[in-house]
């Protein structure tokens, strides 16, 4: 070891020896703290930013990051095999949601009910910041909450968050012909919702 | 909303909120490993959940003022580590690769106690083993560097309770020709142990403080 007292020259190097997510899962069912840390910092945008799409509030997606991941760890002798890793943790994001929109659902009925600064969704409207972000969120919520609950889950998952079909079978445990033709009633229900004249309480 | 490749682009966590959020989550997860009751209890049972931890509360509240007026009270380097999450980096692993694997490590350990030592250790196992006997079997972990360095009190610490802030620092870089056989295609493990400042070298069978980093395949081969 030479010894290099200047922190600075620690800084600016970029480890790209990056173990696979199945070796860390293999770390982590071994009750290893720090390889599930590695997950976390791998994937935490990813759940981050799903839960934000399920939610519209990036507050509450940056708690129920915590939850999912908690509940990971909880859940950790599950055996996983390769490349599922990602896809059980949308799984889990997806329960931890509804739980979450469940126990909130008085809650979330009423803000929904303070109408938006404008009637007409206008999902062309460029996001800039945060707030915009959930003030355009909440007006597609308002949306796709219109949908059967299991058919929120695949678009959301196949849409938003790209997931292929087969991961996206993984995370909601249903077969991958399920996914495609709820992905594709969605779409088309979607389309009819979006282009029906609207009520001025959405 | 039929726009899906431009709806709201995915965003990283607030600066500074990835990390917060990480070092709560393992603090938890490392606190108690316990499982969280996750589904909600039913009115009734959750009245006398709430009753019986009041009782627990009252009386654990009385016993622990009792012992806390009669027991010593114990010093920093006597504890086993913070009970609160620290506020430093304790072990920090960068590493640089070229086309051949790993070219450098640069290492940066912190300790809650001034004066301590530190003992670096490179372990390394045969990639194709089964990845849980290589976990739990440390038959299968091999010792293939290790050096014994004193760390650098810093001199004037970060203010915070006792174990929660370093008090010495030390920085180094490995490089895979430092250790037995070189960058393989084998599977490697930084360790670092932490002798406190009563301790000797001897004491790193019965380090203060124990630090590991991710298991990695050196070679890119």
């Amino acid at each position: 070891v030479s010894e290099d007292w200047n922190r600075s020259v620690l800084t600016g190097h970029s480890g790209d020896m990056r173990p696979a997510d199945e070796i860390l899962w293999a770390r982590v069912r071994a009750d290893d703290p720090q390889a599930f840390g590695a997950l976390f910092e791998r994937h935490a945008r990813a759940i981050y930013n799903y839960c934000f799409r399920m939610t519209g509030s990036w507050a509450t997606a940056e708690d129920l990051l915590s939850t999912v991941f908690l509940e990971a760890w909880r859940r950790r002798h599950k055996e996983l095999s390769k490349g599922l890793v990602l896809p059980w943790l949308y799984g889990i994001a997806a329960n931890v949601v509804r739980n979450h929109q469940r126990s909130e659902r008085r809650f979330s009925f009423a803000v929904r009910r303070i109408s938006p600064e404008s009637p007409e969704p206008d999902f062309s409207e460029a996001a800039d910041g945060r707030l915009d972000d959930e003030r355009q969120m909440r007006r597609a919520l308002v949306l796709l909450d219109k949908l059967p609950r299991r058919a929120q889950d695949v678009f959301v998952l196949c849409a938003w968050m790209k997931l292929s079909y087969e991961d996206a079978a993984q995370a909601l445990d249903l077969p991958v012909g399920t996914v495609r033709s709820r992905l594709s009633r969605a779409r088309t229900q979607l389309r009819e919702l979006d282009s029906a004249p609207r009520t001025s309480s959405e | 909303m039929h726009d899906e490749n431009s709806f709201p682009p995915l965003r990283d966590l607030p600066p500074g909120r990835l990390g917060a959020v990480k070092r709560d989550l393992l603090a938890e997860i490392t606190g108690d490993a316990q499982p969280r009751r996750r589904a909600g209890l039913s009115f009734t049972r959750g009245r006398i959940a709430l009753v019986g931890l009041a009782t627990a509360l009252a009386l654990g509240s009385a016993l622990a003022l009792v012992l806390t007026l009669q027991a010593p009270r114990p010093s920093a380097s006597s504890q086993s580590g913070p009970r609160t999450p620290p506020l430093y980096e304790p072990f920090t692993v960068k590493t640089t690769s070229g086309a051949q694997g790993v070219t450098s490590i640069n290492l940066t350990v912190e300790s809650p106690d001034s004066g301590a030592s530190l003992q670096i250790q490179v372990l390394r196992s045969d990639a194709s083993l089964p990845l849980q006997a290589m976990q739990q079997n440390p038959a299968n972990q091999q010792v293939v560097y290790q050096e014994q360095v004193p760390m650098t009190d810093i001199p004037s610490p970060a203010s915070g309770a006792a174990g929660t802030v370093a008090r010495a620092t030390w920085s180094g870089v490995l490089s895979p020709n430092d250790w037995t056989g070189g960058c393989q295609n084998s599977l490697y493990r930084i360790v670092a142990k932490i002798a406190d400042p009563t301790g000797t070298y001897s004491s790193f069978s019965a380090p203060a403080h124990t630090l590991g980093g991710q298991w990695f395949n050196c070679s890119s081969g």
